[in-house]
């Protein structure tokens, strides 16, 4: 582990922009990020996943520069031994099982096999993977793929861990489990990028926040203004479940629940107070009693509403 | 690598090493005597009659890949024009488009071509075919094989005309213009060369003996062991062909069989034997050899790689076969190709005089 | 930070692990059942071919009146199947995709944040592709010899001529994977691209007697062919009437060359690419 008192910046970004042909995907982004775990929130296309790629050496800066843990990262493939990537998107080796997959990752490490072996049990048992080890992915729910996508990023044990979108689709008890994951992780002095577009995720796990929309940082730091807006505004979660109706009867007596309605084999709740009701909602999965919930996710038409409010003021 | 992935893997390369080592069983048990001939001789011996009084055979890829022939291509640098010529005409390469050649005579043969050379390799036959065709060949079709007839007679024209045939041996009588030059594709990538009657006695062969039946001959043909080009023949045959004057025939020794077979690389080994009536023939016969041996040692005098050759020669009787056996090494090529050099006349260099 | 060495692997052991990942992914991918029917097609037409001759022996073509034996055969195969068809159609399909099917799939995130080289990944990939598609094709080869060769022919006089075919595949494989895995990673639509080069610029210039015909990977190729090359089609008789062949080594130092200029080139485009994955 790479621990130094004056606790240097994991990320820096001088004028950074990157366009796509005549699209621009971050504009003029000056920045540092400090060590310790940093929340990217900012509603889908407004550049988090553009940041992501630049800091993770996947794309060049059109312009600008930008150091990761003091390196460029462009092009310099040895600054992975220190960074674990946890990508967006559902993408995998479906026909491999979670232990033969992270395996086969480890050893791009440089590891023995049996390093490599050892490395991703222990990857996959942090994520409360390790009965589902052999299991193929492809016949993974959408938590355990987002878990062993984590465990994917950790098995090398890295200083530095970035996650993009890594909660969206876990039920609620892996939902914590991550979150407390991400927290311990922090609390062992690494480093943590974590990106949502829901602010009570990132709110659980850090109050150090990036604020971003079109392309542009609006906000860094501590920002509880950014909490207050987001009470204003009802928050939609979409919850997938065993038995939605018993869900939905159990939701009517909440008074922070603002309406209900159902989507196939699904409940979609709009929320005054999401923390009050995120926290019911995980003691509900962990009890059973109201069957098994498969996933909840939060679309960002909420986010959306409080960045235009932004961007106005 | 999957458990799934390593069968697949393991199921491949038994497949492909069952493959190779049943190839390699094959090759080696149909060429039990060396690498270029199986048990029962190339497969153009069913081409050949069984009764022929010669049976030659080349490895041509061999031979032209050997060490020798570079090192004689690299000391002597030959013009490629003529060989170029040859293969822009006929498509031919002979370095490369030839492996193996089978040749033969047949007893009796009288005038005109008496045997046939066939040629295992890769040709262009409707280019070879064209160009005959454009030197006055006709190609006619014989039991749905072409056959490009060249010379004076062609079987159409002697029909035609009522004429005797010219081959007046028993087994060829009746085969119109049998003594001509022809070619023929009778198989796919071999081509057979010669009299007529030969090419199609060898289309009509399927069911006929050839000379794989002849004991006596394959007999020797199998002792020729590691040889890349090889001739037997039976030398009582050759002589009655000669039709030589009685008082020259009565000096010949009285030799059954002789055969010859080299073995081409670095240079050249080999052996020459010959099978007499007796082992009082043989004796004799390996005293005039070893006369003539002798006599070559002294011509070699000092030159010292004529020398290494001459030493090399060995002669040896065992019961009624004499053996000689040599052994030339490239470096003599050298020296026979200085002598050969020596001998011309200098040329005087063409120029501007000067005055 | 674990006791994990963080000592870079070299470029040979970061494309050996690579291959070995890849292997699988490309032997059970969803082109399997492609690749199953160009390497097992043949051994099923051979094996047909066997049990026709086997109850009607003239079944067998004529070739000039002659009957065609089962070594001709087999040589016909090799370059109407293998030669014109299943190496070059390997070659595009399999070359082009070596990066574009993880770029699609959005795996490519896996294996670019790993702490070896880019170069590496597409060698260890494209390692991948020789070393499946040289367990896929040399195999059926042999199986289609086997079947094919007794009829009317001799397995054990035929058999250096397996061995120059085989040796003559797996280096066509390899040439045509390098230059289609160099189209793969520098250019935009590399399938169409390789299947205009694969069967409209190769064939075509092939009929055409100047120096064009060098800039094909089949120019050389068909010069280690150890068969003559048949005349199926008007095609292939234009194709004889100009057909040249250079010498086996030139052949093989020019086609050894392309491999590795083009292996090179393709390392390097994936080097200095960026992949934008599509959200």
């Amino acid at each position: 582990m790479t621990t130094t008192a004056a606790a240097p910046d994991i990320v820096s970004a001088e004028h950074l922009s990157k366009w796509y042909g005549q699209v621009i995907g971050l504009n003029d982004v000056t920045l540092t990020v400090p060590s310790g775990i940093t929340g990217l929130l900012g509603p889908n296309g407004a550049g988090k996943s553009t940041f992501m790629k630049l800091i993770t050496g996947q794309l060049k800066p059109s312009k600008g520069g930008i150091t990761v843990l003091g390196e460029p990262i462009w092009r310099n493939p040895k600054l992975y031994f220190r960074i674990g990537f946890c990508p967006e998107q559902d993408a995998f080796y479906d026909r491999m099982t979670g232990l033969e997959w992270i395996t086969a990752l480890s050893r791009l490490n440089g590891v023995t096999d049996a390093e490599a072996d050892a490395m991703a049990r222990r990857a996959l048992d942090m994520v409360d993977l390790a009965d589902a080890a052999g299991k193929k992915i492809g016949a993974y729910s959408k938590g355990m793929r987002q878990r062993v996508k984590m465990a994917q990023a950790l098995a090398h044990d890295p200083d530095l861990l970035i996650l993009d979108e890594p909660l969206g689709g876990m039920d609620p008890i892996a939902r914590r489990k991550t979150i407390r994951l991400i927290k311990d992780w922090g609390r062992a002095g690494k480093s943590v990028i974590v990106s949502s577009h829901i602010l009570h995720e990132i709110e659980s796990m850090t109050s150090n926040i990036l604020l971003i929309n079109q392309g542009r940082i609006l906000a860094e730091g501590n920002v509880h203004q950014i909490r207050d807006l987001i009470d204003e505004h009802p928050h939609t979660v979409y919850i997938k479940a065993e038995q939605p109706r018993a869900l939905a009867r159990q939701f009517l007596a909440y008074d922070d629940v603002l309406s209900l309605k159902f989507e196939d084999d699904a409940v979609v709740v709009q929320t005054g107070r999401p923390d009050a009701f995120y926290a019911r909602l995980t003691e509900l999965a962990a009890s059973g009693e109201l069957g098994t919930i498969h996933e909840v996710t939060s679309p960002d038409d909420n986010l959306q509403a409080v960045f235009q409010y932004l961007v106005k003021a | 690598m999957t458990t799934k992935t390593r069968y697949f893997v393991i199921a491949s390369l038994l497949v492909l090493g069952v493959g190779m080592g049943s190839g390699l069983v094959a090759y080696y048990s149909s060429y039990p005597m060396s690498a270029f001939m199986r048990r029962g001789g190339p497969d153009e011996f069913k081409y050949v009659p069984a009764d022929v009084s010669v049976l030659a055979y080349a490895d041509v890829q061999d031979v032209m890949h050997s060490q020798l022939r570079q090192k004689l291509h690299d000391a002597v640098p030959m013009s490629e024009n003529g060989q170029r010529e040859f293969q822009d005409e006929t498509g031919i390469n002979i370095e490369t488009d030839i492996e193996h050649v089978v040749a033969f005579a047949e007893p009796g043969s009288t005038g005109g071509p008496g045997g046939m050379v066939l040629a295992r390799g890769t040709f262009d036959v409707p280019r070879i075919e064209a160009l005959m065709s454009e030197h006055g060949a006709r190609v006619e079709d014989y039991k749905g094989v072409h056959v490009i007839r060249v010379g004076a007679h062609n079987a159409m024209a002697d029909l035609h005309r009522g004429m005797a045939p010219s081959d007046t041996r028993p087994d060829r009588v009746g085969v119109p213009g049998a003594n001509d030059f022809a070619v023929s594709f009778i198989e796919p990538r071999l081509v057979a060369v010669g009299n007529a009657g030969l090419v199609r006695a060898a289309i009509d062969q399927k069911n006929s003996p050839n000379v794989t039946s002849n004991e006596e001959m394959m007999k020797i043909v199998r002792s020729l062991e590691g040889g890349n080009a090889w001739a037997v023949g039976r030398f009582d045959a050759i002589r009655k062909q000669a039709h030589l004057p009685a008082n020259m025939a009565s000096q010949i020794p009285p030799i059954t069989w002789f055969s010859i077979s080299s073995h081409v690389n670095g240079g050249i080994r080999g052996t020459v034997r010959a099978e007499t009536r007796d082992s009082e023939a043989a004796n004799n016969l390996r005293d005039v050899v070893g006369g003539f041996v002798a006599l070559a040692k002294l011509q070699a005098g000092s030159n010292p790689e004529l020398q290494g050759m001459m030493h090399s020669l060995d002669v040896s009787v065992a019961g009624n076969t004499v053996e000689l056996t040599f052994a030339i090494p490239a470096e003599a090529f050298n020296a026979l190709g200085a002598l050969g050099t020596t001998k011309k006349p200098a040329q005087k260099p063409v120029g501007p005089v000067g005055h | 930070m674990s006791d994990s060495p963080r000592t870079q692997p070299s470029f040979a052991a970061s494309a050996a692990r690579i291959f070995d990942l890849s292997l699988g992914q490309m032997l059970w991918s969803r082109r399997s059942v492609f690749l199953a029917l160009l390497a097992g097609g043949p051994v099923l037409l051979a094996v047909g071919i066997r049990s026709l001759v086997l109850i009607y022996p003239d079944a067998l073509p004529r070739v000039n009146g002659a009957l065609v034996g089962g070594g001709a055969l087999f040589g016909m195969m090799m370059w109407l199947l293998y030669i014109r068809f299943v190496i070059p159609v390997l070659g595009v399909f399999y070359g082009t995709a070596l990066i574009a099917d993880e770029v699609d799939d959005k795996t490519i995130t896996y294996l670019f944040t790993r702490p070896i080289p880019r170069g590496a990944v597409l060698v260890g990939k494209y390692l991948a592709y020789l070393g499946c598609t040289i367990l896929l094709v040399l195999p059926s080869v042999v199986l289609v010899y086997f079947a094919i060769v007794p009829v009317g022919g001799s397995v054990g006089e035929s058999f250096p001529a397996l061995l120059k075919d085989l040796g003559m595949l797996a280096i066509g494989l390899a040439a045509y994977g390098a230059v289609f895995a160099w189209v793969g990673a520098r250019l935009k639509r590399p399938l169409v691209i390789g299947l205009v080069f694969a069967f409209g610029w190769e064939p075509g210039v092939l009929l055409f007697p100047g120096y064009l015909k060098r800039l094909t990977v089949a120019y050389y190729l068909q010069a280690l062919v150890p068969h003559a090359m048949p005349d199926d089609s008007t095609v292939s008789v234009l194709m004889q009437v100009f057909h040249e062949v250079p010498p086996v080594a030139e052949s093989l130092a020019w086609l050894a060359a392309i491999t590795l200029v083009t292996l090179w080139a393709a390392g390097r485009a994936v080097e200095r690419r960026e992949y934008v994955l599509e959200q």
